[in-house]
């Protein structure tokens, strides 16, 4: 129970961090959910791969850091957000609106079962990769610019 | 003044015949099949992957035409042609390559298929070969053995017909003109079949025919140049092999995939690479993306020992430092 009031407490500091800069600043914030994104896939991916011992206390808390950052994701993307700083926003994002919504009500998706459901071994936390990490790749495949 | 005249249309001529020769299309006759192989389909299939025939001749997305949407392998066997990608050259439409007979390859004989792959060239149905646009990567195609050839044709001939008709290209002059493609490929087509190297372990050769042959893999990721000047109208630049180039659809730069510490994948392991190609997934988690994604599922379909083959090889050759623009 502590552990899940912890993971709301930084969920919720996040989504507010993130509300409050998010007008201000919508690239450098979006820019910093998705390295958190990374931070947590790396963790996970560690334990999927073996480098880094299961534990499934520590796996939820990471999915529900993705499932977190999908939430509002959209909302960091404005007209006219694609200039301003370096970033890697494809102008498919605005071009295709209603694709890249759906890629991220996809991501939403797939984290929100993953921490309605997680897993419980290694095996399981492969197939919960195999389907969350298809999110991600869909979504860089249609609307992330090559790196420069 | 009249011999002066004479002079400069026979020379115009002798150039213009010269050049025609030049630019002949040029086939391989049947005699390089080999007797009495009836192509083996699951090798074809298994090209099929290895080739990435689906990433560009699959069904488009209808909102981004640059890429094809089939996900499954149901979608990504019907070969409707149709992805659309813009270059400074003008739009090129990947054409169905289905067993239509119309809108397809239905009629081609697998001598007609070799010399699409090995040498660029259309069949003759009549009024004459015509070279293909090197944008279907033959280039690299060219280094497959003919008897995988043979065995891809095979698998090829089991897939559905499909009657979609895509557009043909809309090329910029002087682009337009097929027969310009001769000289190009004077430059860019050497006709040599892959060649292991002796001194490499069968692993290393084996990632080396599968990344310069059905991987095509150079066509993205080295530079195109001749004579110090990089431009997109050149042959691959070999001494830069995976080096890095700019992104042939706009901004950004296809990776360096080359053992380079700074500029390349020098710190990624042998496994980080197999695993990248199984996955989708970066060292560091991030995900292939961009062009990469069907390329990775398209890798993800191959043997595990072939994935660390195609590793073991891209450990293998010179680290090419990219510089940064």
């Amino acid at each position: 129970m502590k552990q899940f009031a912890v993971t709301a407490v930084l969920g919720v500091a996040l989504v507010a961090a993130t509300a409050v800069t998010a007008a201000d600043n919508p690239i450098a914030s979006r820019q910093t959910i998705m390295k958190n994104v990374g931070a947590s896939m790396g963790g996970l991916g560690k334990m999927a791969k073996g480098e880094l011992e299961f534990d499934a206390v520590t796996a939820e808390f990471a999915l529900r850091t993705l499932n977190v950052a999908s939430h509002g994701y959209g909302e960091l993307f404005p007209e006219g957000s694609d200039t301003g700083a370096e970033n890697r926003a494809a102008p498919e994002i605005w071009s295709d609106r209603a694709g890249f919504d759906a890629e991220i009500a996809k991501l939403q998706e797939s984290t929100g079962a993953a921490v309605a459901a997680p897993p419980t071994s290694v095996e399981e936390l492969g197939q919960t990769l195999a389907s969350v990490g298809d999110s991600c790749k869909t979504c860089h495949e249609g609307f992330r610019l090559p790196a420069k | 003044m009249k011999w002066f005249l004479g002079a400069v249309i026979v020379i115009g001529l002798l150039v213009g015949l010269t050049a025609l020769a030049l630019t002949e299309p040029r086939q391989l006759e049947a005699s390089v099949l080999p007797d009495n192989r009836r192509g083996d389909v699951e090798n074809g299939r298994y090209l099929f992957w290895a080739g990435g025939c689906a990433s560009c001749h699959a069904f488009p997305c209808p909102d981004a035409p640059n890429r094809s949407c089939a996900r499954s392998d149901e979608e990504k066997v019907r070969l409707t042609g149709g992805v659309t990608i813009d270059t400074p050259f003008g739009k090129f439409v990947a054409p169905n390559i289905s067993t239509d007979a119309e809108a397809g390859i239905g009629g081609w004989t697998t001598l007609d298929f070799v010399n699409a792959m090995k040498r660029g060239v259309s069949p003759d149905h009549g009024g004459g070969r015509h070279h293909y646009y090197p944008v279907f990567p033959y280039a690299s195609y060219q280094r497959m053995t003919i008897a995988d050839l043979v065995d891809l044709k095979a698998y090829l001939d089991t897939l559905p017909a499909v009657a979609d008709r895509p557009p043909a290209h809309e090329l910029k002059f002087p682009f337009s003109i097929r027969r310009g493609i001769g000289m190009w490929k004077l430059l860019a087509l050497d006709g040599e079949d892959f060649t292991p190297d002796p001194a490499q372990s069968d692993e290393v050769n084996r990632g080396a025919y599968l990344v310069s042959g059905p991987g095509h893999c150079s066509e993205c990721h080295t530079p195109r140049g001749l004579f110090g000047i990089d431009t997109a109208l050149a042959p691959l630049d070999h001494s830069r092999w995976l080096g890095g180039a700019p992104n042939p659809e706009g901004d950004g730069m296809v990776p360096n995939i080359t053992p380079d510490e700074a500029t390349g994948i020098g710190r990624w392991s042998e496994t980080d690479i197999a695993y990248a190609l199984e996955s989708g997934f970066t060292p560091e988690f991030d995900t292939l993306g961009g062009a990469m994604a069907k390329v990775q599922e398209n890798m993800a379909k191959l043997n595990p020992e072939d994935r660390l083959a195609i590793a073991a090889y891209l450990k293998s050759i010179p680290a090419i430092d990219l510089p940064k623009r």
